[in-house]
């Protein structure tokens, strides 16, 4: 038997059913305020580290609220994006894809917009290769990512 | 994951923020010749 098959027992029963489905409801607004908690934390503490070190001039953070808005838990990023940032270029973002609860973070770097190929620069060779040395994984479109387990 | 580490202690929540904080720092000073270069071939 399901050690938790006491508790759906007990949800399922008709006098506490309509209450487990409000109780459902209420928890997915939780999480989805948590978790828009935790982005704009993020957020709010990277950015204080850029001042305090005196690179806010040249990176921002990125954070697209409209998207965390509508989906929370829909491929969330965040990321340390250049101050000029017109041409192509990399930001450094952390990320949770789908689905939130399950996966774990990663951070590393990606390009601004898809690219059909990487650049041949020896500034990207050199780039590379502190990368490899950080043991960040390479990966298509987020081109290298290392992932958190806290 | 993610919700496991919101609900963690601030130490553990917090220690995300360094991780990437010190991968940025690391990263930082190749990373800018590459968007340096990058900006330059765009114009």
């Amino acid at each position: 038997m399901n050690p938790n098959q006491a508790i759906v027992d007990f949800l399922a029963l008709p006098e506490n059913f309509p209450a487990a489905l409000e109780i459902a409801e209420y928890v997915e607004h939780a999480k989805n305020h948590l978790i828009l908690q935790f982005w704009h934390r993020y957020h709010d503490e990277m950015t204080r580290r850029l001042i305090e070190s005196n690179l806010a001039d040249q990176w921002h953070m990125r954070l697209k609220d409209d998207q965390l808005l509508c989906q929370p838990y829909a491929e969330c990023r965040i990321a340390f994006r250049p101050a000029r940032a017109d041409a192509l270029h990399l930001d450094v973002p952390l990320w949770v894809a789908q689905p939130a609860d399950r996966l774990p973070l990663c951070y590393g770097l990606c390009w601004s917009r898809e690219v059909p190929e990487t650049p041949v620069m020896p500034e990207i060779t050199e780039l590379a290769q502190a990368l490899e040395y950080m043991w960040l994984k390479p990966d298509g479109q987020s081109w290298w990512f290392k992932l958190i387990r806290l | 994951m993610l919700l496991r580490i919101i609900h963690a202690p601030d130490a553990v929540r917090d220690a995300h923020a360094d991780l990437v904080w010190a991968f940025f720092e690391q990263a930082r000073g190749p990373l800018e010749k590459v968007n340096e270069a990058l900006s330059k071939y765009a114009e």
